[in-house]
């Protein structure tokens, strides 16, 4: 960043700390205010829909989908609109395949809806685990990219800046996640959603006001600005139009519409709708300010590339994930203006108030699946009073987030951009193959569960291990070394059907237990209706 | 539907018939529904699991037929895609907006549906798995003996493999 911008950033640390004081006011006002886990992991139901609606799509749009979004449709142009298109769509499939029976069959976690149907230790520990394995990585790429953008909006540089900011925010989003809990988390995904959703909205209109609201002019403007010509708007920018391009692509864009459905942030924030009716109106509603959002992303990433051009951004930062921050700087008018400075301010703090919004969800989903499923249920059998359990999860949210930050400051000089797609790819392998088989499929069975689980878990880590993402590349993890022999960087493309295939063969295997079968016709009874049956209240 | 069930696992017909003898049998005429026959509880569950299913492909195979035609011309007509429409605007362009117009359209008519079709069986499901569990609630204590009885009975049997 220029110099010239010192009295920006005064506005920007200002608006910070107002920020940071307005959401520690909102969580200790809000939180909950006596020890009842429901009123901590689902906020006591009590969110209206349109208020939830916001808090999903805030927790939705994470700092890296902004900022990542924005530069690859920059750096890329038509597989970037794919990108939006894809996580358009995975929020769609929530809303019609998930949505409800989610809300309806589970309490707290993801753990409960599996519990529902499998009441054994063994399933309670494979969702804490899985759960844990998809969020921990999700948290540490969140902090890692807080870190390098914050330090670029405050105009500081080098690891030790990087460093601070990490801890500081880390910091600040774990007591929002102890204290606050649901509603607490809720509450800062809503005010973020509102200022997010103001900023790219004014920054949209900025660059299509510069275009004289003509999309075609837009798209013409950032194809030569990009540097790549005609190609710019045709498939295969981002990969290459080879045979592994290709695949590459469309393991993407699969791992994408998979893996964002099921992210365990996203269906805990089911839970807390009333009904399952208020469940879908949130989410049609969080449909539409998710696209709305999305397009705004769109034309913020076409003027980046229009405005600022694709050689800029891609010098600045390869993966293009500052470039909205550039786009500010040239969009205000002349620098030092005021004009100029206010737009750079407010992109700054909408970006700055994503990226702590997002750490405070995942630290919440990451320590709600660790005190509830893995202590709570796992460890304690079940039989914990609600007092204690709350207490575990505020220490689990704080241990979560210091674990985090040691491991974003510990890999600060790594390029960290793979954890993001071993989430993604671990969600979609995992996860979306043993929600959809325990909610749809009679003969599926504990073995089955299991195999999907830990199989796709391994699979999963083993082909990222030999990728192109972690070694023998110059966006690698480690690009000093090679040992890389799976072609693709994101392997969902192979792991996803294996994981239906693990689920299938492992279920088919044996013929399915009594048990097993009766969890289904409980778990698709409260699934199709919300009412928990004469048995034990809820799982185990 | 079983013949979801059955495109998946091949025993599963099998173990269903095994299971509950009276499930496939139809109940005897001119005789008051035995415990074997399909309960109203049973028949409102077929009705709303039916109502899941449209609804379900309903949305999701336009949603995602037209996703994957998207994907489809993505790695196999890249130039084509590419080709300007008016302007700027390619080919590529108009079908992700169309793409996103056809998301809002089945997202309309998905609301719609579960409102006014599948809505009101759930809830005619509920009362009525609700009124069951309050009549089997008396006699819960006698029957969770017998259940658990039964089950550590059946649990040597079903486990054994091919």
């Amino acid at each position: 960043m220029s110099p010239a911008v010192g009295s920006v950033q005064t506005v920007v640390v200002v608006a910070f700390l107002v920020f940071v004081t307005v959401c520690v006011l909102l969580c200790a006002l809000a939180g909950p205010d006596r020890d009842d886990a429901a009123d901590f992991y689902t906020a006591n139901r009590s969110l209206g829909t349109f208020r939830n609606a916001l808090a999903i799509s805030g927790d939705y749009i994470s700092a890296a989908t902004v900022l990542s979004t924005t530069g690859v449709i920059a750096l890329a142009g038509f597989d970037g609109m794919m990108v939006t298109c894809a996580t358009a769509l995975a929020l769609l499939l929530v809303m019609v395949l998930l949505a409800e029976p989610l809300r309806n069959a589970g309490r707290f976690t993801l753990g409960d809806v599996l519990a529902a149907r499998m009441a054994t230790r063994q399933v309670r520990i494979a969702a804490g685990v899985v759960a844990l394995a998809v969020t921990m990585p999700f948290l540490v790429v969140q902090l890692s990219g807080a870190g390098s953008v914050v330090a670029v909006l405050l105009g500081l540089s080098g690891y030790g800046a990087r460093t601070v900011c990490v801890v500081l925010i880390g910091a600040t989003m774990v007591c929002y996640a102890a204290i606050g809990g649901m509603k607490g988390t809720g509450l800062v995904q809503i005010v973020k959603m509102v200022i997010a959703f103001a900023s790219f909205g004014a920054l949209a209109l900025l660059v299509l006001h510069r275009f004289e609201w003509n999309l075609g002019t837009l798209l013409t403007a950032a194809s030569q600005g990009s540097g790549l010509g005609d190609s710019y708007l045709r498939p295969g920018a981002q990969y290459g139009s080879g045979a592994t391009g290709r695949l590459e692509f469309l393991s993407v864009q699969i791992t994408l519409v998979l893996g964002a459905a099921c992210l365990p942030h996203i269906t805990m924030r089911l839970h807390s709708a009333p009904d399952a009716r208020t469940a879908r109106t949130s989410m049609r509603w969080a449909v539409g300010i998710t696209a709305a959002f999305l397009a705004t992303v769109v034309v913020a990433g076409l003027g980046a590339s229009a405005l600022v051009g694709g050689a800029v951004i891609r010098d600045a930062d390869p993966t293009g994930r500052i470039s909205v921050l550039l786009l500010s700087h040239t969009l205000g008018g002349a620098p030092g203006t005021t004009g100029s400075s206010a737009v750079i301010a407010v992109v700054s703090c909408a970006v700055f108030v994503t990226i702590l919004a997002s750490v405070a969800g995942v630290t919440l989903a990451a320590a709600c699946s660790l005190a509830h499923d893995l202590y709570a249920h796992a460890a304690r059998g079940g039989g914990l009073p609600e007092q204690r359990e709350v207490a575990a999860a505020r220490w689990a949210a704080v241990g979560v987030g210091v674990v985090g930050i040691v491991l974003a400051v510990l890999t600060e000089r790594w390029n960290v951009q793979m954890l993001l797609s071993l989430t993604y790819s671990l969600s979609a392998s995992a996860l979306f193959p043993i929600l959809v088989y325990s909610l749809f499929w009679r003969g599926f069975t504990q073995r089955g569960l299991l195999w999907t689980l830990y199989g796709s878990l391994a699979s999963v880590c083993l082909l990222m291990l030999f990728s192109p993402a972690v070694s023998g590349g110059p966006g690698a993890v480690f690009p000093g070394v090679d040992f890389h022999w799976f072609p693709l960087r994101t392997p969902g493309v192979v792991t996803v059907p294996l994981g239906f295939l693990l689920g299938w063969f492992g279920s088919v295997q044996r013929p399915a237990p009594e048990s097993d079968v009766a969890g289904f016709e409980r778990l698709e009874l409260r699934a199709l209706t919300g009412v928990t049956d004469s048995g034990p209240r809820h799982g185990q | 539907m079983s013949t979801w069930d059955e495109l998946w696992d091949p025993t599963y017909a099998a173990r269903a018939r095994q299971r509950r003898p009276g499930r496939h049998a139809a109940p005897p005429v001119g005789e008051p529904a035995r415990r074997t026959g399909p309960g109203p509880v049973t028949e409102a569950r077929h009705t709303v699991r039916r109502e899941v299913r449209r609804l379900h492909g309903q949305a999701l195979v336009p949603l995602f037929g037209g996703y994957l035609l998207l994907l489809f011309l993505c790695s196999a007509a890249p130039d084509l895609l590419g080709t300007a429409v008016v302007g700027g605007v390619t080919i590529g362009v108009v079908l992700l907006l169309g793409q996103f117009l056809l998301a809002f359209r089945v997202m309309r008519l998905f609301s719609r549906d579960a409102r006014t079709r599948l809505d009101p069986e759930a809830a005619r499901l509920r009362s009525l798995a609700e009124t069951a569990a309050a009549e089997s609630a008396t006699a819960s204590a006698e029957a969770a003996t017998a259940a658990s009885a039964a089950a550590s009975a059946a649990r040597p049997r079903s486990e054994v493999g091919w």
